[in-house]
């Protein structure tokens, strides 16, 4: 607490100094960074360079300006690819692999989907299961654009984007009265409509957009469980805004999610019994803005965000309707934050924020609550026309972790027209999951018990009150102290250049050292024989590639790109047991021998090779407009067969795969438009390593606008 | 000349030769030690009886006890009558993953034991000064999956797999006899991968092992 009432001391000065100097910088002759919205034209005619995204730095920026990583994805694009979630959006975009582990997650630079933080209009999304944000969740139906930063971005927004940021920025309202109604409907009865009412009228403006999005699911196997299960998924969104004066606007954004699910599972015990599997979730976020613009240049923003995400599953029995067993899952977020943004002078403009973040959760297993505080800083430096420096760090103390310190520096040079080359070092966290803090679990059958962190010292107290602790295996005085947020160091090199005959290439080198991975240890053996864990920081691994793309744009009607990605992600103890011959595997022959360090596969679920192409042909007159995409994945680690706990055969490797997907839409007349598409046209599928892929699937659709 | 000590030395070679395949050296003093690799297979370490609510597999919670020595089990899970338990006729006790061996606070024995890491054959030698007995605060062969003999989920499909490279080289009960042990598999039947539960059922040790009975701490 004392760290909190401190930080925010310091942010109320930091402001104040920043405003005092401001006041005295020299008045502000330049014109304020670019705040209008980068043209896109119906089918979204990429003007790459110039658009204007707000993720990288949490100011607008034109995209050639950016001194990281980031890639866009627009309206016009997810239209003629005809997505409709996030999920199949991310999935076709180089630099980013989805994997599925309780829900479709990003993997970003080779970090698990943990490590990604993702915002809708830059508010963070809640609600993780094992780690994972289901992308399922998320419409994409009302959005503007889908920003990815790849890299650490901790410098500005915390914990979780150790990895990136993506960011889901959705349509505001622009002329007095739009509409838009999309229904589209395909293989396994799986059907998406939304509907978009958006209008200004005065000082006021606002926008309604509801969806509904249903799926019988599918059965790969023959078993009576299917592979995914049918769901109703409904998201509403909606946004009032009100321009108190000229320079002062007031916006509140509204959003509720909830999705129901339902299956066929069997138990098998003595008898096997049928049963429904049911599932309910619900996610919703309400978030009132505050924007005054002091003077040209200067703007203060407050903003708020309460939102919430629930879950509860049960099992049913089939003959005679028992509750068998259930779980519930209950998340709370408040966060409340100020930032002052401000040019000083013709060079700089320089960020500020503040902010009080109170976190809970309330579950079956896991009950806590955690308040933090923030205080971050950026300067968007512009020393000379062909550099740009933009250093920021950023201040997080916690009520229940230690107290980080993020910093980042960025940089863009541009030595000719044509050529952009992006250099970044920078830090980035991942704050302990609940359930390493705050879990108390004893596994009823085997009786072993996991603690979290904060509840470690209570819970041995109680076992050892009631005789049930036969020895420490560490002492236990020094447990339950202050655990550490998951850090990183990465460094990020890249260029953008453009090419002869209408080619851009975009590269970037990065290398991502990781410590303090959280990781259970037993910590005391308990009478009946087992043990008592806790979690402690101690991995480290390293993620390092390069993530390359070539786009072809002969005229804006054509569209073309291919990239690949490499990827190494290795874990540093495993690297040192090889090293010192400590793994060994077992031989056809029978012989157990040491695994040489060459075969080790790093971390699971890590494709070495990735390539993307992706094609958008208009033919404008004609109205028409395809758009194919393809994907390629090279083999990757998925599970240790040979029992020594790593990835280093043949066997444990899930075959590499490719994925075609294609769509054609044809304008009819005053905006409606037919579309027809396919995805996975090879029909790939593979129950036991990507239960995720249902095959071959078609669907149709139309979009009307007003 | 050249001939001459050509010849010399093809029958020194031959000599060095012949004599070095002959097993009947009369140049060793003993009788040769069996140290022949014995296999045990599916040995029951209390397995499931029944399966209790939400369908739970249950033991009976009572260890098989093993003589290496003899190879042959001296108690059986199962067996009501426990009085064995508490003598030196076992080496080592097996009850789900959990092995003790008949020393210190496990049994009344001279036994005593260490996870070597290393592969089976290699193992020749028992570094005596590394033999534990179990002890309240920890067992000679630890517990706990990575820890000693076995990796638990590691593959994410809930699989006891024996770790490649670890060999139990334990001193048997009368503390005059080694043994080195290689843990094959954990359930019946020793299938690559335990898919089919009910075919092979968890709890039931194959290894191999070599034991030496004449004091000498070595297996070669």
């Amino acid at each position: 607490m004392r760290n909190v009432c401190w930080m925010l001391v310091m942010s109320g000065w930091a402001i104040a100094a920043l405003c005092a100097s401001s006041a005295y910088a020299q008045s502000v002759s330049n014109a304020p960074p670019d705040t209008s919205r980068a043209d896109t034209t119906a089918w979204g005619t990429p003007v790459e360079l110039e658009r204007v995204v707000v993720t990288a730095t949490r100011s607008q920026k034109r995209l050639g300006q950016v001194p990281v990583p980031t890639s866009v994805i627009d309206a016009g694009e997810i239209e003629a690819r005809g997505v409709r979630r996030l999920s199949d959006l991310l999935a076709e975009q180089p630099g980013i692999q989805l994997n599925y582990d309780h829900g479709a997650g990003v993997q970003v630079q080779g970090f698990d989907a943990d490590y990604t933080l993702i915002l809708i209009d830059g508010e963070p999304v809640i609600g993780r299961t094992a780690g994972t944000l289901n992308l399922d969740r998320i419409t994409v139906a009302d959005v503007e654009q889908v920003e990815v930063v790849r890299g650490p971005s901790s410098s500005l927004y915390g914990s979780e984007a150790l990895a990136g940021v993506v960011n889901v920025i959705t349509k505001e309202p622009s002329a007095p009265l739009e509409g838009t109604v999309q229904a589209q409907y395909g293989t396994h009865n799986t059907s998406d409509a939304s509907i978009r009412v958006a209008g200004t009228r005065g000082d006021w403006r606002g926008k309604a957009f509801m969806s509904r999005y249903a799926s019988d699911g599918y059965n790969l196997t023959s078993s009576a469980t299917p592979t995914t299960p049918s769901f109703t998924n409904y998201v509403a969104r909606s946004t009032l805004g009100y321009a108190l004066s000229t320079n002062t606007d007031l916006e509140v954004r509204g959003r509720l999610a909830r999705e129901d699910q339902s299956r066929i599972t069997q138990v098998q015990g003595n008898d096997t019994q049928r049963f429904d599997s049911i599932g309910e979730q619900t996610d919703w976020s309400l978030a009132p803005n505050l924007t005054h613009t002091l003077r040209p240049g200067t703007t203060l923003e407050l903003s708020a965000v309460a939102s919430g995400y629930r879950t509860e599953t049960r099992l049913v029995g089939q003959s005679d309707g028992t509750r068998r067993s259930g779980s519930r899952f209950n998340q709370q977020y408040r966060k409340g934050e100020a930032q002052l943004q401000t040019a000083l002078g013709d060079a700089h403009l320089a960020t500020v924020g503040a902010g009080y973040i109170r976190e809970s959760v309330d579950a079956d297993r896991v009950t806590g609550r955690r308040t933090g505080g923030f205080v971050f800083v950026q300067d968007e430096w512009t020393p000379t026309d062909w550099l740009d420096l933009v250093p920021s760090a950023r201040l997080d103390a916690h009520s229940d972790y230690a107290t980080r310190i993020s910093p980042k520096l960025a940089a863009l040079v541009r030595p000719m027209d044509g050529l952009h080359v992006r250099a970044s070092v920078g830090s980035g966290y991942k704050a302990p999951a609940f359930r390493q803090l705050y879990l108390n679990f004893t596994n009823a059958e085997v009786g072993y018990s996991v603690f979290g962190a904060e509840e470690v010292r209570a819970g041995i107290d109680s076992l050892e009150a009631n005789n049930e602790i036969a020895a420490f295996l560490q002492d236990p005085s020094t447990l339950g102290g202050a655990m550490d947020a998951e850090r990183s160091v990465a460094y990020n090199v890249g260029v953008r250049v453009d090419l002869p005959a209408a080619l851009t290439l975009d590269a970037n080198l990065y290398h991502n050292e990781v410590r303090d991975l959280i990781d259970t240890q037993p910590v005391a053996r308990k009478t009946n024989g087992q043990q008592i864990f806790t979690y402690f920081n101690r991995g480290r691994v390293f993620t390092q590639g390069l993530e390359a793309e070539l786009t072809w744009q002969p005229r804006p009607a054509l569209d073309a790109a291919i990239s690949y990605t490499y990827l190494n992600a290795k874990d540093r103890d495993v690297l040192d047991q090889l090293e010192d011959g400590r793994i060994f595997r077992r031989t056809d022959a029978g012989r157990d021998v040491a695994v040489p360090v060459s075969d080790y596969a790093g971390l699971r679920g890590r494709s070495p090779h990735r390539v993307t192409v992706r094609f958008t042909a208009r033919a404008e007159s004609a109205g028409f407009t395809a758009s194919v995409r393809g994907r390629y994945r090279s083999r990757y680690g998925f599970s240790d067969v040979n029992g020594n706990g790593i990835v280093d055969t043949d066997a444990e490797y899930a075959p590499g795969h490719a994925m075609l997907d294609l769509t054609l839409t044809q304008t009819l007349v005053d905006d409606v438009a037919l579309q027809v598409g396919a995805n996975n046209l090879t029909d790939y599928t593979n129950a036991q390593y990507t239960p995720e892929f249902s095959g071959r699937t078609w669907f149709v659709g139309m979009r009307a606008t007003l | 000349m050249l001939n001459r000590i050509a010849s010399f030395a093809l029958a020194t070679l031959l000599l060095i030769t012949l004599s070095a395949c002959d097993d009947s050296n009369p140049a060793a003093p003993e009788e040769p030690v069996e140290l022949d690799t014995q296999t045990v297979e599916d040995l029951p370490a209390d397995p499931t009886v029944t399966v209790g609510e939400n369908g739970r597999p249950q033991g009976l919670n009572q260890y098989t006890f093993f003589s290496l020595r003899d190879n042959e089990i001296v108690l059986e899970s199962g067996t009501e009558a426990r009085a064995d338990s508490n003598s030196t006729a076992w080496d080592i006790a097996l009850q789900g993953t959990t092995i003790r061996i008949n020393g210190g606070t496990s049994g009344p024995g001279n036994g005593a034991a260490y996870v070597a890491e290393a592969a089976f054959e290699n193992v020749v030698e028992v570094d005596t000064e590394r033999l534990q007995p179990d002890t309240e605060e920890a067992l000679a062969i630890p517990t706990g999956s990575g820890n000693g003999w076995y990796n638990y989920n590691a593959n994410g499909q809930n699989y006891v797999r024996p770790i490649p490279g670890r060999t139990l080289v334990v001193r048997t009960a009368d503390g005059d006899g080694y043994a080195k042990i290689r843990i094959q598999s954990y359930y019946e039947g020793a299938p690559e991968l335990p898919a089919d539960r009910q075919a092979h059922p968890s709890r039931y040790y194959t290894f191999d092992y070599v034991v030496r009975t004449d004091g000498t701490p070595s297996f070669e």
